[in-house]
């Protein structure tokens, strides 16, 4: 809005000067009057109404201010501007990762702070132009596709950080995405770690960021082995004291007190007090700007037994190695019934199935083909190499163990444990969420001393513990899911980055211009004078 | 009150008016009503047979020779009849310029005019909280001059008290006359209980009721600070366009409510306002009304 004669706001003064003659004429008159008789009685019928007409007093009073203010509004000649031209098209990746809920020194929040960038943003823009919005990560919420300014603006208050990473620099393509060919639109990326981003931008991106260094205590990592619960901390910031708490579903928590190394870890190992228990949650007391990292809590699924078939001949030591193990209930079959039966894991033994029956399988010695498998001829095994980056031989010693002959195999995505210069002897293969483990030689004396070995059993655990890990069967926590374990990712507990204020130039230059549309002198005029028109009467 | 008070020409109309009593009334001596008692010598009223004792100089002889009946002449008696004028002198009366303290006394010393005129008896008497010094009782008109001082020395003062002043007028003058009452009426005391008994007696009761203009239309608005002519009480009050409204209507109802209470007593009842021109007012209006012909 312009207006025409601004000098004319001098005329404003009569405003209060219309006001002070209308309060004077108001003011208390004394009468004289020959006798009471007659305003006694109007004196009762206006005790009756007595507010409504006081309130038709102050009228007369209030258009008359009316009609001087709307008679000077029309000197001053305001006139409406509109905007011209084209609009252009922006795109917002705004940051929603964990981090944003830190606390800043000023009591203040990174997301709210984000949230003034983007008002400040916001105040820059036109009704022309267009907003894609880009919440990242994008599961936190949708993209909003060519929003009007005022749209978007509305969609961002809505928005709230939420506990996943972020992953910034994998917004950037996304939100590119969005351009239609050959346009040439501007992004802005409104984050707390523009490190993140890595190298060069395009010159068509700028970076808007509310980070900086805040000292913060995060538990960043949390495992359950067995009756062992294992709590990582790490502070980034200051040396200092903290209170790390474990509780086991109702129980009492249990406490320690620790000393946080500066910039550093600290690992803290529990031991259950409780056989099986259904939570474990793990508190953190520290002053801190991130409370969402301070705690997580575990749901533990209980021990299953693991029921394992074992089909072919009797095995003697293959029986032994089983019945060691805990929570493993053996059955044997007979060939004939493979196909029978719920069962977590079939060993085969010197027996070769037409085909791989559903769940978790173990082949030994094979004489044919099965499956996936293409099982060799019998040969000299040779010497033995066990690839240590197979689970199967973890923790094995393979040291004068012997195998005389053996049927190496071959199979495509095969994973060798075992191997010799016959070929792969000992390897597993997952095939449909199922694992098939082959093992290339027989168990009798003749064949191999390995069951006379330590890691013969060793190896057998092994495979109980891959099928009860792949059946998600016994120790277990879930991470990540905001309502039952809310372990962060460690990059976003690090509350590093630094502080990049929004600058205008970041929205490109601005086509638009400004033209008048609309008089609005004439319009206030008649305003003033219906007024005038209103307080004559009223006077009347 | 002005000195001239009437000029010649509206003196000349006036001579052609007179006032009109009531037949009920009794008069007394020599005047020019004919009554309804026997008696004088000049307005023939009717014939009736003779009777022992009637005086001979009224029997009718060339009837006698008609008809060799005795018939003897009646005539009306020529009465004289009283007309008392009470004129409010309270403070409340003395409002505007010209005041109704100057109307009524003008109106007063007009009926005062016509009542001498027609050879009546005439007094005219002041009132506030009681009556004033009355004039005495006059019949010539050559007594005008004396009611017309009487009139101009009269000051109008003091609350108005219609009640106790008619009851000093009834213990002062118990005979029936006509009464004529000129007043605003913005009294509080019982004065139509007065009015009231005083027309049980058979007395003619006229009111003319007189309002300043400003009263019937006040020129002013705003908040006011009103103070009692009489009293001096002060009273405060918002008054504008709905104010204005509802003050019309409660004088039109303190006329009307006069004009019944009037009209269910046999009072004749008159209202003018100041402005209203005195010459229209004895002409027209009283004509009209009942009071004069």
């Amino acid at each position: 809005m312009i207006f025409l004669h601004p000098y004319a706001w001098i005329g404003l003064a009569a405003v209060p000067l219309a006001v002070l003659i209308a309060l004077w004429r108001a003011r208390r008159q004394e009468i004289t009057v020959p006798s009471m008789v007659l305003w006694e009685r109007l004196r009762e019928r206006i005790a009756e109404t007595g507010h409504r007409r006081r309130r038709a007093m102050d009228l007369p009073l209030l258009l008359a201010a009316a009609f001087a203010m709307l008679a000077v509004l029309a000197a001053v000649g305001p006139m409406l501007l509109h905007e011209t031209g084209a609009g252009r098209h922006l795109l917002f990746i705004v940051d929603l990762s964990a981090s944003m809920r830190a606390r800043t020194a000023d009591g203040s929040t990174r997301w709210r702070r984000l949230q003034d960038e983007l008002d400040r943003a916001f105040g820059q823009l036109r009704t022309q132009d267009r907003i894609t919005l880009v919440p990242w990560p994008k599961e936190s919420a949708a993209s909003l596709v060519r929003q009007k300014p005022d749209a978007a603006r509305r969609a961002v208050r809505l928005l709230r950080p939420g506990l996943l990473p972020a992953d910034i620099a994998r917004s950037l393509p996304v939100a590119l995405g969005h351009m239609a060919p050959g346009e040439a639109a501007r992004c802005i990326i409104f984050t707390d770690d523009p490190a993140a981003l890595g190298g060069v931008l395009p010159g068509n991106v700028s970076v808007v960021s509310v980070g900086e260094a805040i000292d913060n205590a995060a538990i960043v990592a949390f495992d359950v082995d067995g009756s062992d619960v294992y709590t990582a901390i790490a502070n980034s910031g200051g040396r200092r004291d903290a209170s790390v708490a474990l509780k086991q579903d109702d129980g009492p928590a249990r406490k320690r007190n620790v000393q946080l190394a500066a910039n550093g870890r600290t690992g803290i190992v529990w031991k259950l007090r409780l056989p099986e228990p259904k939570t474990l949650t793990v508190t953190l007391e520290a002053p801190d700007a991130l409370e969402t990292d301070n705690r997580v809590v575990a749901l533990l699924r209980p021990r299953r037994t693991l029921k394992v078939a074992l089909i072919g001949p009797e095995c003697e030591p293959l029986r032994r190695a089983f019945d060691a193990m805990d929570d493993v209930a053996v059955t044997r079959l007979e060939e004939a019934a493979t196909g029978f039966g719920d069962f977590d894991l079939r060993v085969f033994y010197s027996v070769s199935p037409g085909e791989l029956p559903p769940g978790h399988v173990v082949l030994i010695a094979p004489e044919r083909d099965v499956g996936p498998l293409r099982v060799g001829a019998e040969t000299a095994a040779g010497a033995l190499i066990a690839r240590r980056d197979s689970p199967l031989v973890d923790s094995l010693d393979f040291s004068g163990v012997t195998v005389i002959s053996a049927r190496p195999v071959e199979a495509a995505g095969l994973r060798p444990a075992v191997s010799s210069s016959a070929g792969d002897l000992i390897g597993s293969l997952t095939s449909d969420d199922s694992l098939v483990i082959y093992v290339g030689f027989d168990f009798a004396s003749a064949t191999t001393n390995w069951p006379l070995r330590w890691s013969f059993a060793v190896f057998w655990a092994n495979v109980v513990g891959l099928a009860r890990d792949s059946s998600q069967a016994g120790w277990s926590c879930d991470r990540g899911s905001p309502d039952a374990a809310n372990l962060l990712d460690e990059r976003e507990s690090t509350l590093a980055g630094e502080a990049v204020a929004f600058s205008p130039e970041a929205l490109g230059e601005a086509p638009a211009n400004v033209a008048p549309s609309l008089d609005l002198a004439p319009w206030l005029a008649a305003a003033a004078l219906a007024a005038a028109i209103a307080h004559w009467r009223a006077k009347r | 009150m002005p000195g001239n008070l009437f000029d010649d020409e509206f003196l000349r109309k006036l001579r052609h008016l007179e006032v009109i009593f009531r037949r009920s009334l009794i008069g007394r001596g020599e005047g020019t009503r004919i009554g309804d008692q026997r008696g004088g010598r000049i307005e023939f009223r009717d014939f009736r047979e003779y009777a022992p004792g009637d005086d001979f100089r009224n029997i009718d002889w060339s009837v006698l020779g008609r008809t060799d009946r005795l018939f003897v002449k009646e005539f009306a008696r020529e009465e004289q009849l009283q007309l008392c004028v009470l004129v409010d002198a309270s403070a409340s009366m003395d409002y505007g310029a010209p005041s109704k303290f100057d109307y009524a006394r003008r109106f007063a010393l007009a009926m005062a005019y016509l009542g001498l005129i027609a050879r009546n008896e005439v007094r005219v008497s002041g009132f506030a909280e009681h009556m004033a010094g009355p004039t005495r009782w006059v019949a010539d008109p050559r007594h005008l001059p004396q009611v017309m001082e009487y009139l101009e020395r009269l000051e109008a003062s003091g609350p108005t008290a219609i009640e106790q002043t008619l009851r000093d007028f009834y213990e002062a003058n118990p005979r029936r006359c006509l009464v004529i009452v000129v007043s605003d009426l913005l009294d509080t005391t019982q004065s139509r209980r007065a009015l009231r008994l005083l027309a049980s007696r058979g007395f003619d009761i006229c009111i003319f009721h007189v309002l300043h203009p400003d009263e019937v239309h006040p020129p002013f608005g705003g908040r006011l600070r009103l103070r009692d002519a009489e009293s001096g009480s002060r009273r405060e009050v918002w008054f504008q366009g709905e104010e204005l409204e509802i003050y019309l209507k409660i004088v039109g109802e303190f006329r009307e409510e006069w004009r019944a209470f009037c009209g269910a007593h046999g009072i004749r009842f008159f209202s003018a306002a100041t402005d209203t021109p005195f010459e229209e007012l004895m002409l027209k209006y009283l004509r009209v009304g009942g009071l004069v012909r």
